[in-house]
């Protein structure tokens, strides 16, 4: 077998047994790996309207076919389950080395059913596959979990783990790989806590095979040019890492602010990229096969918020600085450090800290409910302290543990949460930028933006450059974006890549690698495959083109300061067209005929 | 006029942010001027061979020239002016 | 003028396309255990160090080795591998200070870098140029003048 591997190993943890079978080859071909061929098990074996926590949702890790292989930053892998956060299919991305260790152990899917009586993880060494206790190490934090089990089987191993947020079933808990990388959203890691599976270690010795290296080199060797001579590729992302982005978002006046208040904030250069490699970068950092590096190794000194490790990027920095009104850069990395060591999703971390900041000021959550904590906006001891309080659901944490949504409504005021499908938006302001915010309505996983991140061509111009402002051809640019980007990451590739590389690139080394011929069109088919199916385990887990929507905030009140004041956001011109464009009815479902299209039917 | 420079643009023009006072009726003599007061690099790097760098996004109040009338966009004096390097995504 | 493989692990940003190009580059596949570079990340500290052959001048390999298997051409820069002379006794590995010839059970061969014939993949395809491969009396030439441009600019301050 070129590419995959070839085996899908299946655990189930009531009965402790385990399983290998043969990767259904159609299924790959059809929906690539990774997020595509992971949302094809869910849909196929998970009843949708099934309650996340409950044993019979199931937790799924899939590198893709690329992982393993030196396609240019071509190392992820995706976790794929039901969200708790959202009750819809949640997909979350990875990179580090974890993904490519799964495949050189010979495994293209690891899927988890059932639960466990108590805590395990499991241990895989290439054949060898044992579920082994892990009662001595529940409670512990992502780095102390990884040194454990290092100890214990190899220190070279590659772990996959849950903090103590994951196992108290935070719901925006994060599964973490090598210490900083995560699948963060939509609360991956509360579904392996329930299932009391802490860990995954690995160890793989065996090949990922080419169908055609000639083919392959030839291909990898163009698409690297390509990056290279990309000016965010090829070296802006190394240089100042994706924090870089505050102060162009900021210039634009899209910089949400204080809970999406304003988009505009005077002092956001004290936390922008620039400053970030000025005060606290200690070196780039790279996944596994990248050619980018856009990881940044951070250090501060400061006692107060002393720490190391990896981080920000940019929407975490947003999420708990601009949108908390906060901009001192120290407190915001510490924060981001307690993020990765208790395995919390930062990004809706920061937004809902953010929002009781606005519930508090606004007086419907008082110094009674928060223990006699200041929540005021800019209070940057409630961010730092409020985290750990979360991880841990200690008093008004247990409270914030819910996410925005959950927690503004617990209020009596949902409406100050800034989320859609009740996952946090972030970092980009849709009344500024019209694209992002269709994008965030129609998102299969709720308020996401790296699914569909029209801010390449609205605001960054990486290729074309599209006005932000206006409605005009956005929902056919979204539905792109939206497409290739499925593909790219069920091929187990960092959509990075793209700030170089075309689709072209990514359909060339497929071809190569697989031995299956996959034209462009092929790969944006695959990818729009994978989009038309979350969307129908969507719909059947009971969301409605209702939940296609943006907060009121953000369609009624318009930016107040700023280069974008008096902007809001026009989603309801552009879904119509939206749906039209993905063949979908009037209500946002998939016809017959576009799911005969697909073969999905 | 006030002028922000951001990444590594920064490095061209040696501050962070410059008051413009010189009359600069649009970008193109903005452009001309700054690169008087800041060298040949910037003017290199900004405006190669008198066209706008396709890998340079300026912004005036906040709209991307490529929308106005790139080098030709006018300017008035309370204008803000932001040079970016187009460099990195999130 | 001799050719060194120069390694800077302070840019190494432990992306790993080293040795996955000399794997590939030698059996054109992706064996993890195929390569004869290997990166080491310390997490916490985020610094990764790539390691491979120094092509020693009194290469203990060579000493140790019974059949002349390790070997090095007349005037030549790189130890050599004669795999058809090997008989698989692994002294080299125990010899070597480094760790860098390293036994492979799956070919029953040893691994240890040979500048793929005087053009190193590893070389060609490190994004960051933590890896370098030249004349050895300019071999630390880049490292040494950004320390001297440090100087440079305390000078230049008063």
């Amino acid at each position: 077998m070129f590419g995959w591997s070839g085996t899908i190993l299946r655990i189930n943890l009531t009965t402790g047994t385990i399983k290998k079978e043969p990767i259904n080859l159609n299924d790959a071909k059809l929906f690539i790996g990774a997020r595509g061929l992971g949302t094809k098990i869910m849909a196929d074996e998970v009843d949708p309207k099934v309650d996340p926590f409950s044993p019979e949702n199931k937790l799924i890790f899939a590198p893709g076919p690329f992982s393993g292989t030196f396609a240019p930053s071509g190392g992820r892998y995706d976790v794929v389950t039901k969200g708790p956060l959202t009750g819809a299919i949640a997909a979350s991305n990875s990179g580090g080395s974890f993904g490519p260790e799964l495949k050189y152990a010979g495994y293209d899917l690891v899927i988890f059913e059932g639960a466990a009586a108590k805590p395990v993880y499991l241990w895989i060494k290439d054949d060898l596959v044992e579920l082994r206790d892990a009662s001595h190490i529940w409670g512990k934090t992502v780095p102390e979990t990884t040194d454990l089990l290092r100890a214990e089987t190899d220190e070279e191993a590659k772990v996959a783990c849950i903090g103590p947020a994951g196992e108290k079933r935070v719901l925006f808990a994060a599964i973490m790989n090598d210490l900083h990388r995560a699948a963060g959203r939509s609360g991956v890691g509360a579904v392996m806590g329930s299932k009391n599976l802490k860990a995954i270690v690995v160890v793989g010795t065996g090949p990922v095979q080419v169908a055609d290296p000639k083919g392959f080199l030839a291909a990898v060797e163009k698409a690297r040019a390509a990056v290279k001579l990309n000016p965010i590729g090829g070296a802006g992302l190394k240089a100042y890492g994706t924090d870089v982005l505050v102060n162009i978002l900021n210039e634009s006046g899209a910089l949400p602010t204080r809970n999406y208040q304003d988009g505009y904030f005077p002092t956001a250069n004290k936390v922008g990229g620039e400053t970030l490699a000025e005060k606290l970068l200690v070196r780039p950092k790279g996944c596994y096969s990248c050619v980018i590096s856009c990881g940044r190794v951070t250090k501060v000194s400061n006692p107060k918020y002393i720490g190391e490790g990896e981080g920000p990027e940019y929407e975490a920095a947003w999420g708990m600085g601009p949108d908390c009104g906060i901009d001192d850069l120290e407190a915001i990395v510490k924060t981001n450090f307690l993020c990765n060591e208790y395995g919390l999703d930062s990004i809706t971390m920061g937004a809902t800290i953010a929002c009781a900041m606005d519930l508090f000021e606004a007086g419907h959550v008082t110094l009674k409910d928060t223990g006699g904590r200041d929540m005021s906006f800019g209070n940057v001891d409630a961010l730092v302290e409020l985290t750990r309080m979360t991880a841990n659901r200690e008093g008004i944490g247990d409270k914030l543990a819910l996410g925005s949504y959950r927690f503004a409504e617990s209020f009596g005021h949902p409406e100050f949460s800034m989320t859609v499908k009740k996952q946090e938006m972030p970092a980009y302001d849709p009344r500024a930028i019209q694209g992002i915010g269709l994008e965030y309505a129609t998102s299969n996983r709720g308020g996401c933006h790296v699914r569909g991140y029209t801010i390449a061509v609205e605001i960054l111009g990486n290729g074309v450059k599209l006005d932000p402002h206006v409605i005009t051809d956005k929902p056919h640019w979204v539905k792109l974006f939206q497409d290739l980007t499925a593909a790219v990451d069920s091929s187990g590739a960092c959509i990075f890549g793209t700030f170089g590389m075309s689709g072209d690139d990514f359909a060339a080394m497929l071809t190569a690698l697989t031995g299956v011929p996959y034209s462009l069109a092929d790969y944006l088919q695959a990818g729009e495959r994978v989009w038309n199916l979350e969307r129908m385990f969507n719909l059947k887990a009971g969301l409605t083109s209702a939940d296609d929507n943006l907060p009121e905030r953000l369609l009624k009140c318009p930016i107040k300061t700023g280069p974008s004041k008096g902007a809001v956001s026009r989603l309801g011109e552009m879904l119509p067209e939206y749906y039209q464009l993905r063949g979908w009815d009037k209500e946002g479902v998939p016809t017959p005929e576009k799911l005969k299209e697909l073969a999905l039917v | 006029m006030l002028i922000k420079y951001f990444a590594d643009v920064r490095t061209l023009s040696g501050c962070l942010e410059q008051e413009w006072t010189r009359p600069a009726p649009t970008l193109r003599e903005l452009v001309l001027g700054l690169a008087e007061q800041h060298g040949a690099a910037f003017s290199a790097r900004v405006m190669p061979s008198g066209k706008l760098s396709a890998t340079i996004i300026v912004l005036v109040n906040g709209q991307s020239v490529v929308h106005l009338d790139r080098l030709d966009t006018p300017l008035e004096p309370e204008d803000t002016v932001a040079f970016f390097p187009m460099i990195a995504g999130g | 003028m001799t050719k060194v493989l120069m390694i800077h692990p302070d840019k190494c940003t432990g992306c790993r396309n080293c040795s996955l190009a000399c794997v590939f580059g030698h059996e054109g596949q992706f064996r993890p255990t195929g390569t004869r570079v290997h990166v080491y990340t310390w997490e916490r500290e985020g610094f990764s160090v790539p390691m491979m052959c120094q092509q020693c001048d009194d290469a203990s390999c060579m000493k140790v080795c019974p059949t002349g298997a390790m070997h090095r051409a007349k005037g030549g820069d790189v130890v050599l591998y004669e795999r058809s002379k090997c008989i698989g006794c692994r002294m080299c590995t125990m010899a070597c200070p480094f760790g860098n010839a390293v036994y492979d059970g799956a070919t029953g061969s040893i691994l240890k870098c040979d500048t793929c014939d005087g053009s190193p993949e590893c070389v060609k395809v490190c994004p960051n140029s933590a890896l370098e491969y030249v004349d050895d009396n300019i071999s630390t030439r880049t490292r040494k003048k950004s320390f001297a441009a440090k100087f440079k600019s305390a000078f230049e301050e008063v």
